[in-house]
């Protein structure tokens, strides 16, 4: 970006076969770019990388989706983070799998890439513009309304540590600040066109499995439900199982949750239209506006379950209308709705118990239930506006450093410091491990256990493959949760890689290791066994871990937030006495980390480990850092 | 003959493209948006999506202009169909399209066929937008409003 330099490298097949494609090559390069552990993630050294799905753009089901990685800054660890809708399939059909945005502009620019030619261009007229505005002037400056652009709002040039990168105007890849890198780097947009095509080397084969890939999924009772719902659809249910976190984590139950359901945003008219990413057979996105009162005026897309959560139930503010204006602002400044409404739940218990004052909070009333102050609050944050913009822009652990006091113990991140998403693993053990570990910090996109919530009749159905019994579906137990952890990661890892939504391998059922390695096979020629692909699920997996270990972190940074697990879910009521222990989770983490094969002490990979998964090239590094543990003999 | 015709319900519609790459892989055996017989033109902004396939129309204006009599009426599906052989590429169709449903591929015009009574599109279409049934007075009904309304919101968008 310095220099104003483009070059163009060919992915080799070693590559793409050790690592599949998007989340996993993206992961290598990240690895092989950052040589330095400790660097700054807005400082130039850092990169950002953008990789589309291997099977993205071709007919697979749900299979539009790209992964964007970089060093994060919410917890300065590895950072991948993961969108939907139509920027990737084009990105594919302009030529091209990754883009990787080395060292930073030194004036405002976007790239625009046209098949064959690329091009760094001026953005100084872009700079400050929302979402919807830079990719409605970008259609007009390029001349096709045929683009499609991935970019930053206000928040990402402010560098606003949660700072989401937006495509297809409402698709976030929200999680963990991939925005404010870009902000860092100067770049505003990336709009693509592209009009090549996608060879696919068995193309009949290829063919017969993903449609009947998507004929599986079009039966598929998860499907269906967030087809007609969306993901708030979940929101009731969720709350009858004592589960649906509000008041900053303080409850799992809400007596009038109706106004902040998928169901409701049906009933009432406020869902205009069902909305798919690229090649979905489910199409969970909505597109929803309201037409008349105080809100008039404002479409969005969404609100999903966790944007509900982040923004209604947590915050109190259970109205319909408010919370959709808040969805708005979010997805117009470019923010990420969950650490959003994450930061504003922190700040108002912190304004409850007194330590922030209305001087702190330049007049607003965080109240909880306030909704003209969470609306204001969402604006600061995403302009930096004002002293609690610039608190909470900071992101929720760094805070409560900077408040004090005990305002850490009713932060929602844990010691990585990405705040957690809207899932109450104080009843739901398998979802406590996984958040525990996730590289990224504590949230449910690198493993999502979905039988615990969904308990459809598919999710139970993979649990008892797994497990040999349908009984250990259930949320309460602690025995297996490190098996079914362990898969589920492997499958996610191949799932992002390839392209395909989450969705369609947990909560949904029709994309599995054994269609997945057919489909990739298919594709590419390279042949692939499902054995093979859930090793490279593996790998990839592990490659994560070791940037995280590289970086310097240990088992101390694999744990939940101060309240998951100290404070009981409730005191009364079904939902009585659930919680979280150091003593459970250690056992949860001991068997996790043997079935990895990794240090129990450190949590590090053990050499033999990285030699088995053939990731040798991790070694020196790791050895120079004295990270590279031998399994005791 | 083949009473079924490939209907359109916009409102089901969620612009996810899979009918386009369908298109291409069952057509040309690879994976394009330049090689699909249909198009799903976006209005982003508000998620409107508002598919383009051809109407089979009769008369056909396509079929009229044509100076070399290329296209021709499939007995079986009524699919207005483009004889390669004799099509000289001269992008007449292409104009007289009153929908933009025809377009040129490495010298000869393309057009949707039906897939020869399996169109292809609608197996992937899981919402349910595109599908191929059997036609009587409301499909027909159906059709024409989808027409209308579909021709309302193009010339919105375009």
């Amino acid at each position: 970006m310095a220099e104003k330099k483009i070059w163009k490298e060919k992915l080799t097949k070693d590559i793409s076969s050790r690592f599949l494609g998007a989340r996993g090559i993206d992961a290598k390069l990240l690895w092989d770019s950052i040589k330095e552990p400790g660097i700054d993630p807005f400082s130039p050294e850092n990169v950002l990388i953008f990789g589309a799905g291997t099977l993205t753009g071709t007919v697979a089901p749900s299979s539009g989706r790209t992964t964007i990685t970089c060093k994060g800054p919410s917890t300065n660890l590895y950072l991948k983070t993961n969108m939907g809708g139509h920027w990737g399939a084009e990105l594919k059909f302009a030529g091209y799998d990754h883009i990787v945005l080395h060292e930073a502009s030194k004036s405002p620019i976007y790239i625009w890439i046209s098949d064959d030619c690329v091009e760094l261009r001026d953005a100084s007229h872009l700079c400050g513009l929302d979402v919807r505005k830079t990719d409605e002037f970008l259609k007009q400056d390029v001349g096709d309304r045929e683009v499609k652009v991935a970019c930053v709002g206000p928040a990402g040039e402010n560098l606003v540590r949660f700072a989401a990168i937006m495509s297809s105007v409402y698709h976030a890849a929200g999680r963990g600040g991939a925005g404010a890198v870009m902000g860092s780097k100067k770049v505003k947009a990336i709009a693509v066109r592209g009009t090549k095509t996608i060879t696919i080397k068995d193309p009949d084969r290829f063919r017969e499995v993903a449609l009947s890939a998507r004929e599986i999924l079009s039966k598929d009772s998860g499907a269906q439900l967030l087809h007609r719902y969306g993901t708030s659809g979940s929101i009731e249910d969720v709350n009858e199982l004592q589960a649906l976190p509000n008041h900053n984590f303080r409850s799992g139950h809400l007596e009038n949750v109706k106004p902040i359901t998928g169901q409701n945003l049906v009933e009432k008219g406020y869902l205009k239209r069902r909305v798919g990413c690229f090649s979905c057979t489910i199409s969970c996105h909505r597109y929803c506006s309201i037409d008349e009162g105080v809100y008039a005026g404002t479409f969005t897309c969404g609100p999903e379950y966790e944007s509900f959560c982040a923004l209604g139930a947590g915050t109190w503010v259970l109205e319909t209308e408010a919370v959709l204006k808040a969805n708005e602002l979010c997805n117009l400044l470019g923010l990420d709705t969950i650490s959003t409404g994450n930061v504003i739940q922190w700040a108002m218990e912190t304004y409850e118990r007194g330590i922030l004052s209305k001087k702190d909070t330049d007049g607003i009333d965080l109240t909880f239930g306030n909704s003209e102050a969470l609306i204001k609050a969402v604006e600061m944050i995403g302009h930096r506006e004002g002293r609690i913009g610039r608190l909470l822009a900071e992101g929720v652990k760094r805070a409560a450093e900077k408040v004090g006091k005990d305002s850490w113990k009713w932060s929602i991140c844990n010691s990585k410091g990405l705040e957690q998403s809207n899932v109450e693993t104080r009843s739901a053990k398998a979802y406590a491990l996984a958040f525990a570990v996730n590289p990224r910090g504590p949230d449910h996109l690198h493993t999502e256990t979905f039988a615990e919530f969904g308990a459809s009749p598919e999710a139970i159905a993979l649990i008892e493959k797994l497990t040999g019994e349908k009984k250990w579906a259930s949320p309460h137990y602690t025995e297996f949760r490190p098996e079914i952890v362990r898969w589920h990661e492997d499958c996610y890892a191949i799932a992002d890689s390839l392209g395909f939504c989450a969705f369609t391998s947990t909560a949904a059922y029709g994309v599995t290791p054994s269609n997945m390695a057919e489909m990739f096979s298919f594709a590419t020629g390279i042949e692939m066994s499902e054995k093979e692909i859930m090793l490279a699920g593996r790998r990839i997996v592990t490659l994560e871990k070791c940037f995280n270990v590289r970086e310097g972190a240990d088992r101390k940074l694999d744990d939940l937030p101060w309240r998951l697990m100290h404070e009981p879910l409730a005191v009364s009521g079904a939902a009585k006495g659930f919680m979280n222990s150091e003593e459970e989770m250690n056992r949860l983490l001991d068997k996790y980390y043997a079935l990895h094969g990794w240090d129990l002490k450190t949590s590090w990979p053990y050499e033999e480990t990285l030699e088995m998964l053939d990731l040798k090239e991790l070694k020196k590094d790791l050895q120079r850092l004295n990270r590279l543990p031998k399994r005791d003999k | 003959m083949d009473s079924r015709v490939l209907l359109l319900d916009l409102d089901a519609c969620t612009g996810c493209r899979a009918c386009m790459v369908a298109c291409s892989l069952v057509k040309e055996k690879l994976s394009s948006f330049n090689d699909a017989r249909i198009w799903v033109p976006k209005m982003e902004s508000i998620c409107l999506n508002v598919p383009i396939i051809c109407e089979q129309c009769d008369p056909a204006p396509c079929k009229t202009i044509c100076p070399a009599k290329a296209i021709v009426k499939d007995a079986k599906t009524v699919a207005l169909l483009v004889d390669r052989d004799k099509c000289i590429g001269c992008k007449e169709c292409i104009w007289a399209c009153p929908f933009g449903a025809i377009s040129l591929r490495r010298g000869v015009v393309v057009k949707c066929d039906l897939c020869d009574g399996q169109p292809e599109c609608a197996k992937v279409c899981i919402p349910g937008a595109l599908k191929y049934s059997d036609i009587d007075r409301s499909a027909l009904d159906k059709k024409w409003k989808s027409l209308e309304r579909r021709i309302k919101a193009l010339t919105a968008i375009l």
